[in-house]
């Protein structure tokens, strides 16, 4: 089954990572990509390659000269490159498009604010909104883990640090969350669209206002930050801000997600965790390598190159497929497993390279809260067979749109009555 | 056995600091890891293995065979 030269299949060429077959069995889907040599051509959204297997995948994200991850972007919604194939029409987002120089300016103002010791003293606030999220159904028995806690806590912890209010976190959380599973072609999509637009407005009003008032908050930290002598524009902290969103709202609500579902299927693993809570650090990196909640991006190539006996041109897109490379058995022992103890797990799910997720500490900081708690607050939760939804496409995003779980009702533990 | 951190291929992890907390620091600005010893203590050594199997980027370099606190 699997030919020495790559010559293009019919498969290989009408492959779309967003299309519904892949969605129906994401793992199978990218491991006949492996099997059929690794580096396929598929002629959907203007001509893209994907890469499939690990080595590749993280060769290409190493190398940032060949495999560029800019974004030229003209505000109509046209231009070439970045992160997504098909391209995000609203908006660039920043550090995730831009190479260096330009890349490094703005990695270096923002390390800090999502570090390990900053993602430290932000544990105190997800504690006691992973405890205000759970106290509002424990005491039903019946919650829906995605809506009632997987969404809102990224969400409002990210709101939390940009400085914007938290009723209404929806409005923001809503069309991210769309946003990775709806096409163009889909009637959703102008709902998706103006939600999008809705949040841009937001944030543009967020900085102008911030220009008149500044604020102890990250939008004035911005403002004034100068890495390397050059001050922000309004319209880099736009994207940047917007990167946050983008970056932490969805991403670790699949994480959490996949992670409730897995548990709820096996309860073996459920009783390991709560006997041995040591074990949820490696359980994490696991189900990141399991899952990758980002299962593919995508770069543009700078100049020729060879992958695996094919040769790119200058211009050629590139999907980095992450969630394959996740899965590739020539990196990973019975890579289909999920072993809550495996180790090592040099699992790609956060990057490779530079552009290595931002958010990385702060997402394994609200895991570590909002799983932690889930086990022992409602121990005994169920997914409700047939309720558990995952999202309709998962070319980008590996999600979940909705879990309603049953439990045994527990008892409110926090002071806060309102968001 | 020593212990080096490449800071050129090192972009933040954090996976060595987990599996060796007394060998690994991060740092404040942007977390990338530092060898917090010279010498890795002989009760260490399985420890340091693991943390330089752990990195995704390849960032750490060990040299055995280094005198430790237990060679005479």
């Amino acid at each position: 089954m699997t030919d020495t030269d790559h010559a293009p299949t019919d498969v290989d060429a009408q492959f779309d990572h967003h299309s519904l077959a892949h969605a129906a069995d994401p793992v199978c889907s990218y491991r006949a990509l492996r099997e059929s040599g690794g580096v396929t051509h598929s002629d959907n959204y203007g001509g893209y390659y994907v890469l499939s297997k690990y080595a590749d995948i993280v060769a290409a994200a190493r190398d940032h000269g060949t495999f560029s991850s800019q974004r030229e972007f003209d505000g109509s919604g046209a231009g070439t490159g970045g992160l997504s194939i098909p391209p995000n029409p609203a908006t660039r987002l920043s550090l995730d498009e831009l190479d260096p120089p330009e890349w490094q300016r703005i990695r270096r103002s923002m390390n800090p604010i999502l570090s390990p010791a900053a993602a430290d003293r932000m544990k105190p606030g997800v504690a006691e909104l992973t405890t205000f999220l759970i106290d509002q159904f424990i005491e039903a028995g019946a919650a829906d883990l995605v809506l009632d806690l997987a969404n809102p806590l990224p969400a409002i912890v990210t709101l939390d640090l940009i400085g914007i209010p938290r009723d209404g976190w929806e409005r923001y959380a809503d069309p991210i969350h769309k946003m990775v599973f709806t096409r163009r072609d889909q009637p959703e999509y102008k709902d998706v669209f103006d939600g999008t637009v809705w949040i841009l407005d937001q944030l543009r009003e967020l900085i102008a206002l911030r220009r008149r008032e500044p604020a102890d908050d990250l939008v004035t930290y911005l403002m004034r930050h100068e890495a390397s002598g050059t001050p922000f524009t309004d319209e880099e902290i736009l994207e940047l801000l917007f990167l946050i969103i983008g970056g932490g709202v969805d991403t670790t609500t699949a994480l959490l997600a996949n992670t409730f579902y897995y548990l709820s299927e096996h309860p073996e693993d459920r009783r390991r965790l709560q006997d041995d809570p040591a074990l949820i650090d490696t359980a994490c990196e696991e189900f990141l390598r399991a899952f990758t909640p980002v299962q593919a991006l995508a770069r543009t190539v700078t100049h020729d190159v060879t992958v695996r006996g094919v040769e790119m041109h200058a211009g050629d897109r590139v999907l980095l497929a992450w969630g394959s490379g996740n899965r590739d058995d020539d990196q990973f022992e019975d890579p289909d497993e999920v072993r809550i103890d495996r180790f090592p797990n040099r699992h790609a799910a956060f990057g490779i390279g530079i552009h290595r997720c931002l958010g990385s500490n702060l997402a394994r900081v609200e895991y570590k809260h909002a799983v932690t708690e889930v086990l022992r607050r409602i121990p005994d939760f169920q997914v409700t067979p047939g309720g558990a939804h995952r999202y309709q496409r998962v070319g980008t995003v590996n999600g979940w749109e909705q879990m309603p779980v049953t439990f045994t009702p527990g008892r409110r533990e926090g002071n806060r009555r309102t968001l | 056995m020593r212990v080096v951190v490449d800071s050129a291929l090192c972009q933040g992890h954090t996976l060595c600091a987990l599996a060796a907390p007394d060998l690994f620091g991060l740092g404040d600005e942007d977390g990338h890891s530092f060898a917090l010893v010279d010498t890795v203590p002989a009760g260490l050594h399985e420890a340091a293995r693991r943390a330089a199997l752990s990195c995704p980027e390849g960032a750490i370099a060990l040299a055995e065979g280094e005198p430790d606190e237990t060679a005479r």
